[in-house]
């Protein structure tokens, strides 16, 4: 019954980078993608759903990076995501 | 479902899920014992409380016998009571007249009896309650800062890692899965079937309680760091503030005397007339007997009444005029509705006993979801093509986690029996009994069904242990209290029923598994 290994990620080095992508990289989706609303909508509002909602795209995020084909394109995807949201900020924040 | 999907979800829901259990299992079962926290508080104190213990309590008394040590004027003192209990916690701010003497300028935090006016440290109030409160998001654990909490908290995220997984993995089967038990056959079946089964049923439970949870205990830390350093600039009571639906209000200090006799009791007896339906459950008093003094008195409604909302009135004292109140009925915020509705619903206590009683159960049933998960694990690889040593270790790693696993639940059990008779007093060495009797004795069981390396056996065991000792825990109660189970339900002493019969059915329903759990080998597989 053990999953066949046929469809895992077989190098280390591939499944270390694939596990950062979905930990590390899909948290800072998370935080980025929140932090974008922020300045669109009311600050407390947006902070209090990063609170729950957070976990619940955080760990979507992770699945989505397990299931990618190419661990280094997860990465660069998850990346420029973040550059997108970052950009936003920087343009759209108020002070 | 592509193949190549299928065995990625299920090998990371394997490898996350075997990860966290042995820790998840903790996890639940000890927090399955905390939705009663507050009926076991008063259990071992002894201290059953009615209903409107906290409207019929005296606060002129309380603060004229407080005022003795801490001499309150000029001192914002707040008493709020968390738990269902008859202690509240007492909060004094310093003194803010500058001429104060030394000892005055310095703030106090205890926990005040509001029946008998004792005033006890956070050591002496240490419970049993909160024990297995505090156990179920390790905060034992924080050797590090807040290690504890984030461990337990990653493990509620990874939790809900493998709860998305896991759906995942059965999404195609899941109806048939659900209606399909095989008991006779062999155990991986049985196991993945009662893993399905159980596992689609406890689904909502579940993810309630690995998002609320991670909410909960890393929420604030994990996910605001980068808000606040960035949208924030570091300002980490901004954040605060931004968070909480409750609003600071200060009043300024006069350093004039008030020339009048306050009496508080009226003003919570008016607040309860602006209100009747909330729930009182704090007095927060600014400026003691200074010209400017406020008394701010708040509670919740009744969950009948409205499941998310709280409500307070504020006075000022020299002309008894409501100066600012939050109405319960149409006051609600989305930050309020959130935290209540997330707390209501972690905490389960929005239905009464019976839905504690749901809870309960569901509590206990992803206990065995995680144990059959473990044990699918183990049986899964348990076959010729495995090699020998790796089968060793399996076996060898299943075996301690059902050791300290199973023996959570007699353990438990022998923690309420030593606390009811040997501890009570309110000594400063109630945290260090209750740790020394829970830890040592854990251990000390766990390390025997380790050594005997029989799972069987641990599981016998431990059910019959657990079922004697549950049952000698509403007996201890009896001959320490002499509120035997019939006595208490005539007093309605109701808290201190529910525990005993709370251990009189777990008693009682763990016996019976105990005589139906036969070691018999199934048909080899």
């Amino acid at each position: 019954m053990p999953a066949n290994k046929k469809y895992l990620t077989a190098s280390p080095i591939k499944r270390v980078t694939k596990i950062t992508a979905g930990f590390v990289g899909g948290y800072i989706v998370t935080e980025t993608f929140h932090m974008m609303l922020m300045t669109f909508l009311n600050v407390p509002n947006v902070i209090m759903t990063l609170r729950f909602f957070g976990f619940i795209l955080w760990a979507v995020l992770m699945i989505i990076a397990f299931l990618a084909k190419s661990t280094l394109k997860i990465w660069a995807i998850y990346i420029l995501i973040s550059l997108l949201f970052i950009t936003i900020i920087y343009f759209n924040h108020p002070s | 479902m592509a193949k190549r999907v299928y065995n990625i979800m299920f090998h990371t829901h394997t490898i996350s899920g075997i990860i966290i259990s042995a820790a998840l299992y903790v996890i639940f079962f000890t927090g399955s014992i905390s939705f009663l926290r507050d009926e076991i508080i008063a259990w071992e104190r002894n201290e059953p409380v009615k209903k409107d213990f906290f409207l019929q309590s005296d606060f002129d008394e309380l603060l004229t016998s407080i005022n003795e040590e801490y001499h309150l004027k000029g001192r914002d003192i707040s008493f709020v009571r968390h738990i269902e209990g008859r202690n509240v916690v007492t909060k004094i701010s310093p003194s803010k007249d500058t001429l104060a003497p030394k000892k005055e300028q310095k703030g106090a935090f205890f926990y005040t009896n509001l029946k008998s006016f004792k005033n006890v440290n956070y050591n002496q109030n240490y419970s049993l309650g909160e024990f297995f409160y505090r156990l179920h998001f390790f905060a034992q654990l924080n050797f590090y800062g807040r290690s504890g909490y984030l461990l337990s908290g990653l493990i509620a995220f990874f939790f809900l890692f493998a709860i998305i997984t896991g759906v995942i993995v059965h999404w195609k089967k899941v109806v048939p899965n659900f209606y399909l038990f095989r008991p006779k056959t062999k155990w991986k079946t049985i196991w993945t079937d009662a893993h399905v089964a159980l596992g689609i049923i406890g689904l909502p439970y579940q993810f309630i309680f690995a998002v609320t949870g991670a909410y909960l205990i890393i929420g604030y830390t994990v996910m605001l760091g980068p808000v606040q350093e960035y949208i924030f600039k570091g300002n980490s009571k901004a954040v605060a503030e931004a968070t909480s639906y409750k609003k600071n209000i200060s009043y300024e200090y006069k350093a004039k005397s008030l020339e009048k006799a306050v009496s508080i009791n009226d003003f919570v007896i008016k607040a309860q007339q602006e209100y009747p339906k909330l729930q009182l459950n704090s007095v927060e008093i600014f400026n003691y007997g200074d010209e400017n003094m406020h008394v701010k008195v708040g509670g919740y409604p009744k969950y009948k009444d409205n499941f998310l909302s709280s409500g307070n009135v504020t006075f000022k004292v020299k002309d008894g005029k409501i100066v600012n109140r939050k109405d319960p009925n149409n006051s609600l915020s989305y930050i309020e509705g959130a935290t209540n509705t997330i707390k209501r619903l972690h905490f389960g206590d929005f239905g009464g006993y019976g839905m504690k009683l749901i809870y309960l159960v569901l509590g206990f049933v992803t206990c065995f979801v995680i144990i059959s998960g473990v044990l699918i694990w183990l049986v899964a690889r348990d076959k010729k093509s495995t090699p020998n040593y790796k089968r060793k270790f399996n076996s060898w790693l299943v075996n301690i986690y059902m050791a300290i696993c199973l023996s959570l639940y007699p353990i438990t059990a022998f923690v309420f029996i030593a606390t009811k008779l040997f501890l009570y007093n309110n000594g400063d060495n109630r945290k260090a009994f209750i740790y020394q009797v829970f830890f040592w004795g854990w251990l000390l069981l766990s390390s025997i069904f380790i050594i005997k390396k029989d799972d069987y056996l641990t599981n016998k065991v431990s059910l019959l242990l657990g079922s004697i000792l549950g049952f000698l825990v509403p007996v201890s109660n009896g001959i320490v209290s002499n509120n035997w189970l019939w006595i208490s339900w005539q007093k309605e002493y109701y808290q201190i029923f529910v525990v005993d019969v709370f251990w009189l059915l777990m008693s009682i329903t763990s016996f019976c598994i105990f005589l139906k759990v036969k070691r018999n080998k199934p048909l080899k597989g």
